[in-house]
């Protein structure tokens, strides 16, 4: 059984008042926009909703930047390695999607709702699948965490969530649509994709990245993983972060230090030192599966 | 030609050699042990800026070799990789491609890196993958279960993760 949370009903009282008023925010009318869904959707979490609504459109904003790997070995396996630090985190009802994409870059970074994407550079720089997991474990923190939700209400100065969730799905539609000029579109899907690509670019607050760091080394933890692997990617990073290599000036430009982040770290780390029990690093078994996913693309 | 077994070999050799190449600097004063633990006997003390070869990892100590060829182990944070441009490796994937082989990386946390272009990225090959169909990719709740239970991955009750 469905019920109106007091937030769905405000959203709600707010959209049809922004209809009946006809307010515009950056130029582009809510009420209008409103009025083009049809419907509103399923009321049931009304602000989980908005989240994946706004991903979604959001990683399909990404997604005309990069390409999807069609390796099915690679999208497997690190579909399951995330699923498995799903099982160990505080949302594990979000629809999370983990995409591998192919770009020589060292990279990865998430869409609020739960997609995580992963770049097939990454993947041949680093080790161990402890190391995939903490990479992942701290684009999930993002997401848990809300960092690009909230980023995004503020670049694209459109405070509530919801409203960012209508002008997404209404640039999702004119994506869709045959005739685009019926809709605001056009004009939704140039201030939506904007604030995504700006945002992108920019990087999250530092703050937020120091969060998603030691939550990663606690999630890898909880999940039965070498809580120092994630210090020794950033060890890597921190190798090349000087040397303006192209394959990490963008996550160079969008990330603090690796050196800040290694020594905000450490406390962390030596905290954990006392906890785990028999970590787990999965050299061998990373190396197999990308031995695997590289002779079934030499097969295709 | 080369046999398979020759260019697999020359790679088995060369990513050992990368390994053993991988060299690190001492960023604060710091006690070399005679093993992966606060508590072993400390070898000797090396000065902040001492080059020193990483050998291999074992959890937060990395195994160490000393100009003068002293062995040791220091803690993971007390010491930096060199700043290095990347290496190479376009002779290393070619090997891979053509052997089907790639190095097992038993004891070491180096595995396969290093091989930043072993896949095609030239948008080239097959067809475009949309975020609709990446729901195949979805594992069932069992399979990641035994996933996990093949990597001997046991959840650490003991570790709590901050509520979001």
């Amino acid at each position: 059984m469905h019920y109106l949370k007091p937030t769905c009903i405000a959203t709600l009282l707010t959209c049809l008042l922004l209809s009946a008023c006809g307010v515009r925010i950056q130029g582009i009318e809510l009420g209008r926009i409103y009025d083009s869904l049809g419907s509103v959707p399923d009321l049931f979490d009304k602000d989980t909703e908005d989240e994946i609504e706004i991903g979604r459109q959001t990683a399909d904003t990404l997604l005309k930047h990069y390409r999807v790997s069609p390796n099915t070995t690679l999208q497997q396996y690190v579909s399951t390695v995330g699923y498995w630090l799903v099982k160990h985190s505080s949302r594990p009802k979000l629809p999370w999607r983990f995409i591998v994409i192919e770009d020589e870059a060292f990279n990865a970074f998430a869409a609020p709702g739960g997609y995580i994407f992963v770049t097939t550079g990454t993947l041949m720089r680093i080790g161990s699948e402890s190391e995939l997991a903490a990479i992942l474990a701290h684009e999930m923190a993002h997401v848990l965490f809300k960092h690009h939700l909230e980023a995004l209400q503020d670049s694209s100065q459109i405070g509530l969530a919801s409203n960012l969730a209508i002008l997404a799905a209404q640039g999702y539609r004119a994506n869709q649509a045959s005739n685009r000029e019926d809709l605001d579109g056009p004009e939704a899907i140039s201030l939506f994709e904007k604030s995504v690509m700006s945002l992108y670019e920019k990087g999250l607050e530092r703050d937020d990245e120091m969060e998603a760091d030691r939550v990663a080394v606690l999630l890898s933890a909880r999940a039965g993983y070498d809580h120092y692997a994630f210090a020794a990617t950033l060890q890597y990073i921190a190798s090349h972060e000087t040397q303006h290599h192209a394959h990490f000036d963008q996550f160079v430009a969008s990330h603090p230090s690796a050196e800040e982040r290694l020594m905000a770290l450490e406390p962390t780390l030596l905290e954990m030192d006392a906890r785990i029990s028999s970590p787990r690093t999965l050299s061998d078994r990373y190396a197999q599966v990308l031995q695997s996913a590289i002779a079934n693309q030499n097969d295709s | 030609m080369k046999s398979p077994f020759f260019l697999f070999a020359v790679l088995v050799c060369t990513v050992h050699a990368a390994f053993a190449q991988q060299g690190g600097i001492v960023i604060k004063d710091a006690a070399l042990r005679n093993a992966a633990s606060g508590q072993a006997p400390p070898l000797t003390q090396l000065d902040s800026g001492t080059p020193v070869t990483i050998l291999e990892r074992r959890g937060g100590w990395y195994h160490v070799s000393t100009t003068d060829q002293q062995q040791g182990w220091l803690r993971m944070l007390e010491l930096r990789f060199v700043s290095e441009a990347e290496h190479s490796d376009a002779s290393l994937v070619e090997i891979l491609k053509q052997t089907g082989h790639t190095p097992t990386a038993s004891g070491t946390t180096t595995g396969v890196r290093g091989l930043s272009n072993a896949f095609d990225t030239s948008g080239q090959q097959g067809e475009p993958v949309s975020l609709d169909q990446l729901d195949q990719f979805v594992p069932s709740s069992e399979s990641v279960d035994q996933f996990a239970q093949d990597g001997a991955l046991t959840t650490q009750e003991q570790v709590t993760v901050p509520d979001s």
